[in-house]
């Protein structure tokens, strides 16, 4: 279907077309959510808040570009604003986690069934270390890192969703990369 | 090529973007450095630990789920209308309230002062009346009793 077609299925509320558009999109901004914050649960959630504002404000879509540089966005802004807003809560869920005796499992997202318990929890300590590592870069290097890391996007799709050329995209990446290396380094030489 | 130097490029080393030449000198350090060799092994396995999200399942009940969220908040709002048009219209009534308040105690308190003038002047009045009387001696019983003229007259 056209996106033209789509967006006008969308506004007039044809529920197959709203279907067809959420099933063919979600995969692009769960994923997409789920680079930045991380968790399978958080990202549905914010996914579900990017579909609704889609739905919502369709009309004002202007076209000038791509539907799905316009979800990447929303989802980007999305997913960065609920970092923000987990940052305050942090510290009570972490005491929360502390002196609470149900935990919920750390494993509950890794779909490797045969991975033995130790292989699955060094696992999760070095995605924890690199997505600090991540969230402690500035906010153009994390998106751009994040969207090519994670969603394998190219140079030029990063710099329509991010609005910016290709070459501050590369130039982002570079940075990214530098920062996370020292942080890393740092952190690994710590432990020697 | 010192420690520092290899540091430095270990990550592009991972993603296999440096030159050939570079790659060999870095590989021949790590062969022989135990310290950078540590480093190297612990960051390349967590540099990876990205995930490549599509190895994740595609939720099938993520479109149910969302509808309902949708059909849930549309109820919501409905049933909030008279909810919500109250919060609008709570501090405009408000403010009209407390403008009416002062009005009514301004209003309270100039009547009073009216009342108070009138009665100054009607009390003013009553004195030059007073006055009058007794310059012409129109109130001779202020000044003697009846009871006296009467008891004195034969």
């Amino acid at each position: 279907m056209e996106e033209e077609q789509l967006i006008n299925g969308i506004i007039a509320r044809d529920e197959q077309v709203t279907r067809s558009f959420i099933e063919n999109y979600q995969s692009l901004v769960i994923n997409t959510c789920r680079g930045f914050v991380g968790n399978n649960a958080d990202a549905e959630d914010i996914a579900q808040d990017v579909f609704i504002e889609v739905i919502e404000s369709i009309n004002t879509f202007r076209m000038d570009s791509k539907l799905s540089t316009w979800l990447y966005r929303i989802a980007v802004n999305k997913s960065l604003n609920h970092i923000k807003k987990n940052k305050r809560r942090s510290f009570f869920q972490n005491l929360e986690e502390i002196i609470s005796i149900n935990k919920t499992s750390k494993f509950e997202e890794s779909h490797h069934d045969s991975e033995h318990p130790l292989e699955l929890f060094e696992k999760e300590e070095r995605k924890k270390i690199i997505n600090t590592a991540i969230n402690s870069l500035s906010a153009n290097q994390k998106i751009a890192f994040t969207l090519l890391k994670t969603n394998d996007m190219s140079y030029k799709e990063i710099a329509e969703v991010m609005n910016v050329s290709v070459s501050s995209v590369e130039s982002l990446i570079h940075r990214a990369k530098i920062n996370l290396q020292k942080k890393l380094v740092r952190y690994y030489s710590n432990q020697l | 090529m010192k420690c520092s130097d290899i540091q430095r490029q270990l990550v592009f080393f991972i993603e296999k973007k440096i030159p050939l030449e570079l790659s060999d000198q870095i590989i021949f350090h790590l062969e022989s450095c135990k310290k950078c060799k540590h480093l190297y092994i612990n960051i390349e396995a967590t540099y990876n630990s990205t995930e490549d999200v599509s190895r994740f399942p595609v939720n099938p009940f993520f479109y149910t789920r969302l509808i309902q969220k949708i059909k849930n908040e549309e109820d919501r709002n409905k049933s909030d209308f008279f909810g919500l048009l109250l919060n609008k219209l709570s501090i405009p009534a408000l403010f009209l309230l407390v403008l009416t308040a002062i009005y009514i105690g301004i209003s309270l308190g100039s009547r009073l002062d009216n009342d108070n003038r009138l009665l100054v002047s009607e009390n003013t009045r009553m004195l030059k009346l007073q006055q009058f009387a007794d310059e012409y001696y129109l109130n001779e019983l202020n000044e003697e009793n009846i009871e006296s003229i009467l008891l004195t007259d034969k």
